[in-house]
């Protein structure tokens, strides 16, 4: 479940990160529109690799359910740091992923 | 999506959340709560031990019932599983000529055992109903006949479903706010704001649980199609859920084989799945039957099927047939809603998930009055109406949590030896919402919001040490033992009540509505 969620958290971290609203507050400026759709499709990447351990974990019928429960408490939990802590959001969620994908690949 | 409906849409969001937002809120709570009931249930069973390596095994139950009830008409025998630390036992005699429903109600309550998983000693816990009562409450609610409960609760859902889906419609900026809270504008902006994020971040989890909510009342909510189709309810349960033939008692007494060996080629027959509830009829009979049901939680979908032995030659008769479509997809429904399949991480997402639906609720009632407030000609001289929903919102939001530890207080502070024990505990609930509510009516709203929220956080978190001081549950022990549900049962008490304590603060600081 771990791995999941970090993955997840990464996931929802650079959709967040490629929107236009959310980049001056996280990033201190606005990306350019190849940055954000990098950082969109790294998202995109890290939701997909959060379904894959979470299919691969748990099988696929429980683990799409699992997925489904993740990526909406990443979405909470990414909310709450939007909204205190804007800054941390590039960082947690390079760490998420990373740390996800090491747990993913180790477990 | 043109302006008229868009505005209809919000007319229908608006009024299909208010009328039924309390009771949702409180379903929503309860409900939530439900997906630890194991825990609760043995919380509040302090008697009880902790799950450990079930040492004691079905022939020792039944052992157990040949000598309590040699003569019954049938045994049940609820396995325990790595959340419960007790074997559940219970029997049944034939009615007696002239026996009301609520005497064999009150015997059902009488002829019923606790044994240690562990060792197989009696426990006598409390008399209590455990996290049974959450459970039950949040589709029956209480104080009312059980069906008349389900209507009110399948409506509330039905209005639930109805707001959900016009609040998708309604909101303009769904995916461009995503991620966006900003309670540094304060007032309607960040109620706003909160309510989307509850709503559209965890919106999967919302549809889901509010439809297969409905799904699992829908027999009685839509009950034609069995109507049309069936000569009585018996013939349509006795169709959609097949069990072993109820057996002739022959008269012929014959020992009951060893059940250890029925209970392992069911578990062959799932592939490895669980034996859960035994079921001995005419125990000591020739015409005994034994019929063992699979564990819920197993797979995802909540039903499993059973299987038949003849309780005297051990012989399969009979295997519950594979379902129809239709009827997987019930099945299915009803296992994503209650979540037994769920492991302990996902089960906490569930749990977070429905916390979300709470405060979705909560901060939408809030909303009602504070969009209202600045549109009222005397804001200081409020109509009926505003001062109806603002004084039940603060008596529900912060009454509810307040009544749910006011329970687990009344568990362990009411003498073992009073009358009604069990319903005294769940009276302590709904006295305490209650007086939530009257307590909102007599004071300034915004006084009434710190003062019920700091008394709601209060009765939260301080549960752990009332558990303490008055109970063998408490955290150190908890954690000597290695017992991390109760550990974690103390945490998340203490980190709810601290949640509160911040929406307290916060409406002392004069920020709520």
């Amino acid at each position: 479940v771990i791995p999941v969620l970090l993955l997840a958290f990464s996931g929802v971290g650079g959709l967040c990160l490629a929107m236009a609203r959310h980049q001056p507050a996280a990033l201190g400026r606005s990306a350019t529109p190849r940055e954000s759709a990098l950082l969109r499709a790294g998202g995109i990447v890290g939701l997909g690799a959060s379904f894959g351990a979470a299919g691969a974990g748990s099988g696929w019928d429980v683990g799409a359910v699992a997925w489904c429960g993740a990526v909406m408490t990443a979405a909470l939990a990414l909310t709450l740091v939007a909204s205190y802590r804007p800054r941390w959001i590039p960082g947690l969620a390079a760490g998420a992923g990373v740390a996800g994908a090491l747990l993913a690949a180790l477990g | 999506v043109n302006g008229g409906l868009r505005q209809s849409m919000a007319w229908l969001h608006t009024w299909t959340g208010l009328v039924f937002g309390w009771v949702l809120y409180a379903m929503f709570l309860t409900g939530t709560a439900s997906y630890f009931r194991p825990e609760i249930t043995r919380w509040m069973e302090p008697e009880t031990g902790r799950p450990a390596a079930v040492g004691v095994s079905a022939q020792a139950a039944i052992a157990y019932l040949q000598r309590a009830a040699p003569d019954a008409r049938s045994w049940t025998i609820q396995l325990p599983d790595e959340r419960a630390s007790v074997i559940r036992v219970a029997w049944r005699h034939d009615p007696k000529p002239g026996e009301t429903r609520a005497q064999r109600q009150a015997l059902a309550e009488v002829n019923r055992a606790a044994l240690d998983a562990a060792t197989g000693a009696v426990v006598r816990p409390r008399d209590t109903r455990g996290g049974e009562f959450f459970y039950r409450f949040h589709f029956q609610l209480h104080y009312l006949p059980v069906l008349t409960g389900r209507w009110v609760a399948g409506l509330a859902a039905m209005f639930m479903l109805t707001a959900i889906v016009t609040g998708v419609i309604t909101h303009k900026r769904i995916f461009k706010d995503l991620f966006t809270f900003r309670p540094a504008k304060g007032g309607q902006r960040a109620w706003l704001d909160a309510h989307n994020v509850m709503g559209v971040l965890a919106l999967p989890f919302h549809l889901m649980i509010t439809y297969t909510g409905l799904v699992l009342l829908m027999g009685q909510l839509m009950p034609w199609g069995v109507v049309a189709n069936y000569q009585s309810p018996a013939g349509y349960f006795a169709a959609a859920f097949p069990h072993a033939p109820e057996p002739q008692p022959s008269g012929r007494a014959a020992p009951l084989a060893p059940v250890a060996p029925m209970l392992a080629e069911a578990s062959r027959a799932w592939g490895g799945g669980r034996a859960w509830i035994v079921t001995v009829r005419s125990p000591g009979d020739a015409a005994a039957i034994v019929e063992v049901e699979r564990r819920s939680g197993d797979e995802i979908a909540y039903r499993s099927g059973s299987i038949g032995f003849s309780g005297v030659s051990g012989a399969r008769i009979f295997q519950a047939p594979p379902e129809g479509p239709a009827s997987q997809t019930d099945n299915v429904m009803g296992g994503l809603h209650m979540a037994r399949f769920a492991g302990a991480g996902l089960r906490w997402t569930y749990f977070l998930c429905g916390l979300a639906g709470a405060a979705m609720t909560a901060t939408g009632l809030v909303l009602w009055t504070v969009k209202r407030r600045r549109d009222l000609p005397d804001p200081t001289r409020p109509h009926l109406g505003f001062r109806l929903v603002e004084r039940l919102n603060i008596g529900t939001v912060a009454g509810v949590p307040a009544g749910m530890a006011a329970m687990l207080w009344a568990n362990r502070l009411l003498p073992a030896n009073l009358a009604s024990r069990a319903a005294w505990e769940v009276n302590a609930m709904f006295l305490t919402w209650g007086a939530a509510v009257a307590w909102a009516c007599l004071r300034p709203a915004r006084r009434a919001w710190a003062e019920t929220l700091w008394a709601a956080a209060g009765l939260v978190a301080l549960t752990p040490l009332v558990s303490a001081l008055t109970s063998p549950r408490n955290l150190a022990r908890s954690l000597a033992d290695g017992d991390w549900a109760m550990a974690a049962f103390d945490g998340t008490l203490a980190a709810l009540g601290a949640g509160l304590a911040v929406c307290a603060a916060k409406a002392s600081a004069g920020r709520a509505t």
